[in-house]
């Protein structure tokens, strides 16, 4: 009983970070209608920013998840107008194949930057330690993973709801070209939502380091497609549907793990992709909309 | 020029071609590295223009093109196994006929998992297609590491230390013959009533269906062309390297494929051809900066998107009837179906 | 027996009723106006009788042969094809290859017949043929010449004739038309008018068309069905309609 609820509390880890990272996808996707194939990789850098502000920068860990988020969010608006910016009108493959080459990009150069090898994830100490509550032990990581995780959820449900840009971003993600007949800046609400898209996605990257130790640069590639599944899972566009996706596929993935098999985990949750695809294509809180004959 | 004639002078010009490859090996000047090269590219060109015909013709985001050509891999290294352990040897005549089977039995398997997939898959739009094809492709890598079982007396796929000790090579003359007999399927079908139903797919689903074209059948007809073909090249790959490592197939095997296809033209199997031998001579000079190989890839891939995105050759496609028709000074008078590439 | 008949045709989109109660007849060799204000359910109904949409009520018949149920490309066989509000042709592909697609179910030769060529054998004799075909469809419209550019490059008129002919080519016993003079100046509309008689002066067909260009409807259109809000309100010879004063209000708003 207690390693199953101790798998639920991994599991809801896991799902944190994985809901942050769906977020992202699902901001831009229902932006720009583009699977933001880089978004595991700003994930990547996070988690690298977050390390050398560590060790170089010598500054609080607190700091230092801030400062990558920050960097990762200028990043993120760079892509955006450096190589999606110019294919706006185009056909939407061509799009999609700019941002796999994005993601290798970004794969690649950062394997030339810092090398192959898996870098240890610098975490101080204090964050280390458990609380037991009965019989069931906590680590302050997890604690921290979920609390974060959750401020930032209402944050942007707050800014997604009151704010001005966040209007603006409904706006435009119902109807691009209504929005800027009424004077909503569309370029730059894109770039915002890929601005926070990031920060969050750096966020997750950090959180997940810290989780894993570990710190390479191919370490997006696996979270961010199943951040995707998770994404899909709960209907690509939808806010509240990525945060559920996310806690679901954490909680299938660890549950699999330990009851079913470590080494088809993967292939369960790509498994689940597939399922939900053939017979909820719009996710579990998506509606069906057919093409316009 | 009748029809008979033109297919006669293409047959001669890959005559020629072919006694040109084998006399520059003769010479030395084409020595065992570089036919090695060779080979590989030949393999390439196979598996981008089975791709080709997925993404550039029927027009369907396909990314797990690899998870095809590993089960086209294994399919032949297995049949080419149990040859071995029922005695036959490399240097037995009958091999390369066991070869040939192997092949077919490689392209049958990735096909019917290429139509397995295909009948739920395909009902996607582009970009979830595309997810599905690469969750797919990983969960055929992840299913080799662990379906690592006894069978016939042999470890079934080897696990992660991959599969050896079958029969099979492959030489350039094999490669060689073998690239233009599927090119010449895949151009043959693309240029008939079948590939026009599969362009029609492309250029509006609807309006193909509205005339009359049964959609689904040739989405899935085309699609299990394509993995048949890309079962192939992983036999072939197989054969070459004499050994399978499963770390090969992944989502990146995928995408280099599909950078192939890209930079070519989508829709152009010259394209495809052009691609495969500049990246693969690439390849060779990238060899010493291995790890700004990629780099330079995916920096190509996007500027080819942002300024090109119909790649080097669009859809164009060469002839050698054309051509000696232009150099002739004849305007193509006879504008037949399978002259109209000349441009 | 009428060519094409509809009982109780209806469809709703989450409770709304679009088409409801939709009955028609047309006969061979009939010209039949749908008209409407807009949003009235009109292409809606196109999308029904094409298979396009599966109605929740109701029956067609072609032919005296119920087509429910069957996929689009079924109900091409069966004799019905169709134009599109929005154009849609096969952009990239020739002018002809446009035309030669939908000859593509009068084929019969198989894969194995497109890579094993041999002389004498059903894909030379079958390609041939409807090369012919397609030429002489195209030289009907005039369009011969332009039978080797890319269907884009046509100017916008051009492009609405090769979408016609491209659904003659099908050979359909009834051809539904969805606003084929949308776009078009007066000039091309004549002779769109022109091209609509000649096709039904010289093919075995008939024409169901949806049309908002009054001028255009009440010239050719021998007959007139009218509908608002998914129902039929009116039907009959275009004088009739034109004096019918659930008609005027519809357009006008009662």
């Amino acid at each position: 009983m207690n390693q199953f609820i101790e798998q639920i509390i991994y599991g809801i880890q896991l799902g944190s970070i994985y809901a942050l990272i769906a977020l992202g996808y699902t901001m831009v996707y229902g932006i720009v209608k583009l699977i933001n194939f880089a978004h595991g990789d700003i994930l990547m850098m996070g988690a690298y920013f977050g390390l050398l502000s560590v060790t170089l920068l010598d500054i609080p860990f607190g700091l230092a998840i801030v400062l990558s988020m920050a960097v990762c969010a200028v990043i993120g608006m760079l892509i955006d107008i450096i190589a999606y910016k110019p294919l706006r009108n185009a056909p939407r493959i061509s799009a999609l194949i700019t941002a796999i080459g994005v993601s290798l990009f970004l794969e690649n150069i950062y394997r030339v930057m810092f090398g192959a090898e898996t870098r240890k994830m610098v975490i101080p100490t204090s964050l280390t330690q458990t609380i037991a509550i009965g019989n069931i032990k906590i680590s302050y990581v997890t604690l921290l993973t979920v609390f974060l995780t959750i401020i930032c959820m209402v944050a942007l449900q707050l800014v997604v709801k009151k704010t001005k840009v966040g209007k603006a971003m409904r706006a435009v993600s119902e109807d691009q070209q209504a929005a800027r007949l009424m004077g909503v800046n569309v370029n730059l609400t894109i770039s915002m939502t890929f601005a926070l898209g990031s920060a969050l996605a750096a966020l997750g990257g950090v959180l997940y380091s810290v989780t894993y130790y570990q710190v390479e640069p191919y370490m997006g590639m696996m979270p961010g497609l199943k951040a995707f599944v998770a994404a899909v899972l709960g209907g690509i566009g939808i806010i509240p549907g990525a945060m559920f996706g996310g806690y679901a596929l954490g909680l299938i993935e660890n549950l699999a793990k330990a009851y079913v098999s470590s080494s088809w985990s993967n292939a369960i949750a790509f498994g689940i992709l597939i399922l939900i695809l053939l017979f909820k294509p719009a996710g579990l809180f998506g509606k069906n909309v057919r093409e316009k004959v | 020029m009748k029809k008979w004639q033109e297919y006669s002078v293409t047959f001669g010009g890959i005559v020629l071609l072919f006694i040109l490859f084998e006399v520059l090996m003769a010479q030395g000047i084409i020595n065992n590295y570089v036919s090695g090269v060779l080979v590989l590219i030949g393999i390439n060109i196979i598996a981008a223009a089975s791709l080709n015909l997925a993404t550039g013709y029927l027009g369907q985001l396909a990314l797990g093109h690899a998870g095809f050509m590993a089960i086209g891999a294994y399919s032949a290294a297995f049949v080419m196994k149990v040859a071995k352990i029922n005695g036959f040897q490399n240097s037995d005549g009958i091999v390369v006929g066991l070869m040939i089977v192997a092949l077919i039995f490689a392209g049958v398997m990735a096909a019917i998992f290429g139509i397995l997939i295909g009948i739920p898959a395909l009902r996607l739009r582009g970009d979830y297609l595309g997810i599905v094809t690469l969750g797919f492709g990983e969960i055929i890598r992840i299913a080799i590491f662990n379906l690592d079982f006894k069978v016939m007396g042999f470890q079934f796929t080897g696990g992660a230390r991959g599969f050896r000790g079958y029969l099979g090579y492959m030489s350039f003359e094999m490669i060689f013959w073998l690239v233009i007999i599927v090119l010449a399927i895949l151009y043959l079908i693309i240029r008939s009533r079948h590939g026009r139903a599969i362009l029609s797919i492309r250029e509006d689903e609807i309006a193909a269906e509205a005339v009359g074209v049964p959609t689904t059948f040739y989405k899935i007809f085309g699609f299990a062309t394509s993995a048949f073909f890309a079962g192939i090249a992983g036999g072939c790959l197989a054969f070459y390297q004499k050994m399978i490592d499963p770390k090969k197939f992944t989502f990146m095997y995928s995408v280099e494929i599909f950078i192939i296809v890209v930079l070519g033209g989508m829709g152009s199997l010259t394209g495809t051809i052009v691609a495969a031998i500049i990246l693969g001579i690439l390849n060779e000079f990238l060899h010493v900066i291995d790890q700004w190989r990629l780099v330079i890839y995916s920096a190509l891939l996007i500027i080819m998107m942002i300024f090109r995105p119909e790649g080097l050759l669009g859809s164009k496609e060469f002839s050698l009837v054309g051509l000696i028709k232009k150099v002739m000074g004849k305007k193509s008078s006879s504008k037949s179906s399978d002259a109209q590439e000349v441009k | 027996m009428a060519l094409l008949e509809t009982k109780n045709l209806g469809i709703s989109f989450g409770g709304l009723k679009a088409v409801d109660e939709f009955e028609i007849s047309i006969d061979n060799h009939e010209l039949v106006g749908l008209i409407g204000p807009n949003g009235a359910g009109k292409t809606t109904i196109f999308n029904l009788l094409t298979g396009v949409y599966q109605p929740t009520q109701g029956d067609v018949l072609l032919g005296g042969e119920s087509i429910i149920g069957l996929t689009p490309n079924q109900i091409v066989k069966k004799g019905l094809t169709r134009t599109f509000q929005n154009i849609r042709l096969f952009k990239t592909l020739t002018v002809l290859d446009n035309v030669k697609i939908a000859f593509h179910h009068k084929m019969t030769y198989g894969v194995s017949n497109s890579i094993l060529r041999f002389p004498g054998t059903k894909y030379w004799k079958e390609e041939k043929q409807i090369e012919e075909k397609a030429l002489e469809l195209l030289a009907l419209f005039n369009m011969e010449h332009q039978a080797y550019q890319l269907a884009q490059n046509l100017p916008y008129g051009e492009q609405r004739k090769l979408e016609i002919a491209r659904a003659l080519a099908a050979e359909p016993k009834l051809l539904l038309l969805d606003e084929p003079a949308a776009g078009m100046n007066p000039q091309e509309t004549h002779e769109l008018m022109e091209n609509i008689h000649f096709i039904r002066n010289n093919f075995d067909v008939s024409i169901l068309l949806i049309e908002h260009d009054m001028k255009l409807v009440m010239g050719i259109c021998e007959r007139l069905i009218v509908i608002d809000y998914g129902m039929i309100i009116a039907q009959g010879l275009p004088e009739e309609i034109r004096a019918n004063k659930k008609v005027i209000g519809a357009y006008l708003g009662n």
